[in-house]
């Protein structure tokens, strides 16, 4: 277990664009979301107001040191969340799918929300695939996305972690948003 | 694509976003100037930005992280309910253990908490909650009929209730085995073994169709085999107790909501979303087959995504089983040959030809291809055991005509075969109903039919049509033509086989309405057989038939009426003599001329029963062809006004029809006849009831611009007229109407009685000019087609002098009004309500007339034989009552009057 300190050192490392920090910084930040979200959902599960914007946060009042770092800051911490997030989801729908897989596929008897849940967790695997494929094309394009979509992050927090304008932002997210929507749907 | 390219396009689309539309245009055409992929790229990339914001994709409240978030802790919900009421009591019951957990909830192992005796059973604890009163009740109404069924090879519901936290449960029979498949692959059954349990399946499928009970989740794992080797089904009619209630009254709506179903053994209509019939239970039922008899699954759904699977389901035809078999690599098909104690040609060999057949006509897309009943389906087995002609032999024609030709093509001609192949073709349409509409409509089924069968065997085999430029897009028409043309010089000499094919193309002809051709062609063979002196009566009969039916068609009542006579004449001759399915459906329609074209019902009645007992005599016990004949009985019984015996009838034809083949369009026929049957009763709730059924029931299987969703509408809007709701009797008449007219055109003999229903729609809403109109138009109609004294030419006639009366036109009522006397004299029984209808509106001319002796006995009549027949408190007896005392009233007999007040 990280400190604090050593969070908070970690990320202003990042913002400096140390690679290293970033590779350390991540696993950690996964696992304690992961941990956070699988225990939250134990204690709430009647009512399901847990969203990811307020799992993000408890994470990060958690590991940040509040008096060392600067608001803006926060957002590069949000945009790892992001990055987190997109894993943590794409590995439970995988593991959903080789669940239903395991048994007799054919033979589950769904009823319709758990078949809609199904679709979703098909449409956010190939959705994270279709990620990658933008990625190779055009590596903004494709973090704007995990930002807005995996983070629920505004356009103004991703232009601040991305540091970009807010203007390039909007456009990034239609273009990309365009295109997979064409590979997905189209 | 490349990194470069994308840089290109995206450069492109960044500026052409900041662009209004035109300039957009422009701008696009500038830059993709010689390119055309790079501007269709573009052009694309454009649109999906368009669409996605239009969707709000990867936007919005319910994006999927979101969803996956809450659906975690659904699951984290459910195993947490099941283990906890592990040693729990549900009513008398004491949860031993979980046996296992499914989409609709979770199953437990009980005993009896009392020990009052030793029983072990299952009980199934929903997960969904039934939120409102309304689906409770429903809940205990289906648990109620579920507990009903009764069968060794079904599971027995033995109770129901709710849990303190408000959760349905069942209690049902614990079955403890092992699934079908398993069952016979571990025992290594052999073809015929694993057939002999599939039967029994079948068997207890039909069961609960007969007791109105749909399975909707027929699989392996609910169909087991107990350690003393004994079938059970399980689950039956569970997947309908969780569906919502369905919207009552609209009907045009299709349904929605929750639905329960297993992807792979799930009906094309299922994934649609749409009403579950038997023909659904069918459909798993072809699948089960299909896995039994090759091991395998039709469809391979492995790793494939639910859109994908849907797809699949919905468009993807499955390949026939012996040639999936021959597919599978040799080992696997080693292993499953070994599991059916055989060797993989023997089993291929056995699975080509007919069980391919039953097999791919269970698992028809489209409902009404697939078996009608589980009956039927039992049928095919049992024939195929027998080496008998099986019923999906549509597709076998095809195989075995084909086969033929394959056989003797070089001493085939073109033109023989395409005789062989269309005899066949109509061979298998023997057993049609002998209802008019129903044949209109296989007319157009078989015309379609007859030139995909031909265009396809013209366009591979014959060099006749290739040497004359025929292409692909040949049409019945020229197909026609073409036969039309060669018959006499290709069977020069067989005159027996001339005479056939001629018959035949006649057939179609009539039958598309060309009469002058159909005639010159069927009076050609019928010259041919007469000339020929009794060498193929069969044959000769048939000929003749067909012309008799092309006459009734045209209207030529009287020659069609003699030609049916000697038909039967020739058949009689025949070794069979009469006690034929052909004879019989001779015989019956020339009994339905007799009273419909030429108002003989006395001639009808006996012809008809007459055939009735030749059906009854060939079939013993059930069968479709009854059912037909009873319904004819009602249906003339009905016109005449014999409402008791009509009535018997048709409940005959109905309880035929669902036990035989549950639902279908002939039944839909038979209870929307009998619909109108209650409302002369004066039934009018029940009336309405069944012909909204008879509606819904057309609607799935002849689609919404059909005939029969024309008449029906028409029909329930004659209900309505009755029961005084004018307001959607006239929007369902109109609609009827307009349906009507784009099927017939201008005039029929059903656009002709819809309009009479209009008129009188209209003159009980006291629009007494329009009213004129229509029926002295609906009238003239009426007088077209039917001669002259026909009982049905009274309904106009009455509607008229009605109309008239309530007009003060005295003098003209009279005359109409006596002429319906007439004419409902001679061709109704005196106690009939047609008598009754028209004696109430004569009556009331004849007080408005001052001729009160005369009114008094025609109103009492009339009074005596309603009571008998509806009662005394029925609407029109009240009707005749309130006449009776304003005669006696204006006759100055107050003291009677107050009798009939």
């Amino acid at each position: 277990m990280k400190t604090k300190s050593e969070v908070t050192r970690l990320l202003l490392e990042i913002k400096e664009g140390s690679k290293e920090a970033y590779e350390q910084l991540f696993p950690f930040v996964y696992d304690e979301l992961k941990r956070v979200a699988y225990s939250k959902l134990q204690k709430e599960r009647d009512d399901i107001t847990l969203t990811e914007t307020g799992l993000v946060h408890e994470v990060y009042l958690k590991m940040i040191d509040q008096t060392k770092i600067k608001a803006e800051d926060k957002n590069h911490f949000m945009a790892i969340s992001a990055r987190c997030m997109r894993q943590i989801l794409v590995d439970h729908a995988r593991k959903k799918k080789a669940e239903k897989r395991g048994g007799d596929q054919q033979d589950v008897t769904y009823v319709d929300e758990l078949l809609k849940a199904r679709h979703e967790a098909d449409e956010l695997i190939d959705l994270d695939a279709k990620l990658d494929e933008l990625a190779e094309l055009d590596q903004r394009l494709a973090d704007v996305v995990v930002l807005r979509f995996f983070g629920q992050m505004t356009v103004s927090a991703t232009a601040d972690a991305l540091e970009i304008s807010e203007r390039t932002v909007k456009r990034d997210w239609a273009k990309a948003r365009g295109w997979l929507y064409k590979e997905i749907k189209g | 694509m490349g990194q470069q390219h994308w840089e290109k396009i995206n450069n492109i689309v960044d500026t052409a976003l900041e662009l209004e539309k035109e300039e957009r245009k422009r701008y696009i055409n500038k830059e993709c100037k010689d390119d055309p992929e790079l501007k269709s790229e573009v052009t694309r990339l454009l649109e999906s930005i368009q669409e996605s914001e239009a969707e709000e994709f990867l936007e919005g409240k319910e994006s999927y992280p979101q969803n996956l978030v809450s659906e975690l802790s659904k699951t984290f919900e459910k195993s947490e309910t099941s283990s906890s009421l592990v040693g729990q009591n549900i009513d008398n019951f004491k949860i031993l253990e979980v046996v296992g957990h499914g989409g609709m909830g979770s199953v437990f192992l009980a005993e009896r908490a009392d020990k009052a005796y030793d029983q072990t059973v299952a009980i199934k604890v929903l997960r969904r909650g039934m939120d409102t009163p309304s689906n409770i009740l429903r809940f205990k109404r289906e648990r109620n009929i579920l507990a009903k069924l009764e069968h060794p090879n079904i599971s027995r519901l033995l109770d129901g209730g709710m849990t303190n936290e408000g959760l349905p449960y069942l209690v049902m029979e614990y079955v403890k085995g092992t699934p079908l498949i398993t069952y016979c692959d571990t025992n290594n059954l052999t073809i015929e073994q694993r057939l002999d349990l599939f039967k029994l399946v079948c068997q207890a499928v039909q069961h609960a169709h007969n007791n109105a009970v749909i399975h909707r989740d027929l699989k392996p794992s609910n169909i087991l085999v107990t350690e003393d080797g004994k079938v059970k089904i399980l689950d039956f009619g569970i997947a309908k107790l969780l569906e919502p209630e369905e919207v009552s009254e609209n009907l045009f709506q299709t349904r929605t909501g929750a639905r329960m179903l297993t992807m792979g053994y799930a009906a094309p209509e299922q994934v649609e979303g749409e009403a579950v019939t038997t023909a659904t239970d069918t459909y798993a039922l072809g699948i089960l087959l299909y896995k039994l008899l090759t091991g395998v699954h039709p469809f391979d759904l492995e790793k494939k995504n639910v859109t994908e699977i849907e797809r699949l389901i919905r468009k993807k035809t499955p390949t026939k089983p012996s040639t999936k078999l021959g597919e599978l690599p040799k080992s696997k098909q080693q292993q499953i040959a070994e599991q059916h104690n055989s060797t993989p040609s023997v089993l291929q060999n056995a699975l080509k030809g007919d069980l391919d057949a039953i097999v791919m006509k269970a698992l028809r897309k489209e409902r009404k291809k697939r078996y009608n009943s589980t009956d039927q389906l039992l049928e095919d087995l049992r024939r195929r055991k027998q080496n008998l002609p099986i019923i999906a032999r549509e597709d076998t024609i095809r195989y075995k005509t084909s086969k033929f030709i394959r056989r003797h093509k070089a001493g085939l001609s073109a033109a023989a075969g395409f005789a062989l192949l269309i005899i066949s073709f109509f061979a298998f349409y023997t057993w049609q109903i002998t209802d008019e509409r129903n044949q209109a409509r296989r007319a157009a089924q078989k015309a379609e039919a007859v030139t995909s069968y031909l265009t396809d065997l013209l366009s591979r085999s014959n060099p006749y049509l290739e040497e004359k430029n025929v292409g692909l897009d040949v049409t019945l028409g020229s197909v026609l033509q073409y036969g039309h043309k060669t018959i006499d010089q290709e069977f020069e000499n067989q005159p027996v086989v001339k005479a056939k094919v001629k018959t035949v193309i006649g057939q179609v002809y009539s039958q598309l309405g060309e009469f002058g051709k159909a005639e010159s062609l069927l009076t050609e063979a019928y010259q041919i057989h007469k000339g020929l002196k009794s060498k193929a009566m069969i044959d000769q009969a048939n000929t003749t038939k067909t012309l008799a039916f092309m006459y009734q068609d045209k209207g030529n009542y009287d020659r069609a009426e003699t030609l049916l006579q000697e038909t039967i004449q020739t058949l009689q001759t025949t070794k069979k003599g009469l006690i034929t399915e052909e004879a019989a459906s001779s015989i019956a329609r020339l009994g339905n001329l007799s009273w419909f074209n030429k108002g003989q019902f006395k001639t009808a009645d006996s012809l008809l029963t007459k055939a009735l007992e030749i059906e009854q005599q060939i079939h013993s016990g059930n069968h479709l062809h009854i059912a037909t004949r009873y319904n004819d009985l009602a249906t003339m019984n009905h016109a005449q006004g014999k409402l008791s015996i009509a009535d018997s009838y048709y409940r005959k034809a109905i309880a035929n029809y669902r036990r035989l083949s549950g639902e279908h369009a002939n039944l839909a026929i038979i209870l929307s006849n009998f619909a109108i049957l209650l409302k002369d009763r004066g039934d009018y709730k029940e009336a309405e009831q069944k012909q909204i059924e008879a509606l819904k029931m057309h609607k799935e299987h002849s689609g919404e611009n059909s005939i029969d969703i024309a008449l029906g509408t028409g029909k329930l809007g004659q209900i309505y007229v009755e029961m005084g709701k004018y307001e959607r009797a006239d929007s369902l008449l109109h609609l009827s109407l307009e349906k009507l007219h784009k099927i017939y055109g201008e005039s029929h003999p059903y656009i002709a009685r819809n309009n009479l229903i209009l008129g009188k729609l209209v003159r009980l809403k006291k629009n007494y000019q329009e009213a004129e109109e229509i029926l002295s138009n609906a009238h003239a109609q009426f007088s077209k087609v039917y001669p002259e004294n026909h009982p049905r030419i009274s309904d106009p006639l009455l509607e008229l002098g009605l109309l008239y009366l309530e007009n003060d036109r005295l003098q003209q009522a009279g005359s109409y009004l006596e002429k319906t006397l007439d004419i409902r004299t001679s061709s109704y029984p005196n106690e009939s309500w047609q008598m009754a209808e028209i004696q109430a509106a004569y009556g009331k001319y004849l007080v408005r007339s001052e001729e009160y002796k005369k009114a008094e006995k025609v109103l009492l009549n009339s009074y005596d034989s309603l009571v008998k027949f509806r009662g005394e408190q029925d609407p029109l007896t009240l009707k005749i009552q309130r006449n009776i005392a304003s005669l006696y009233k204006e006759w100055n007999k107050p003291e009677l009057a107050e009798k009939y007040r």
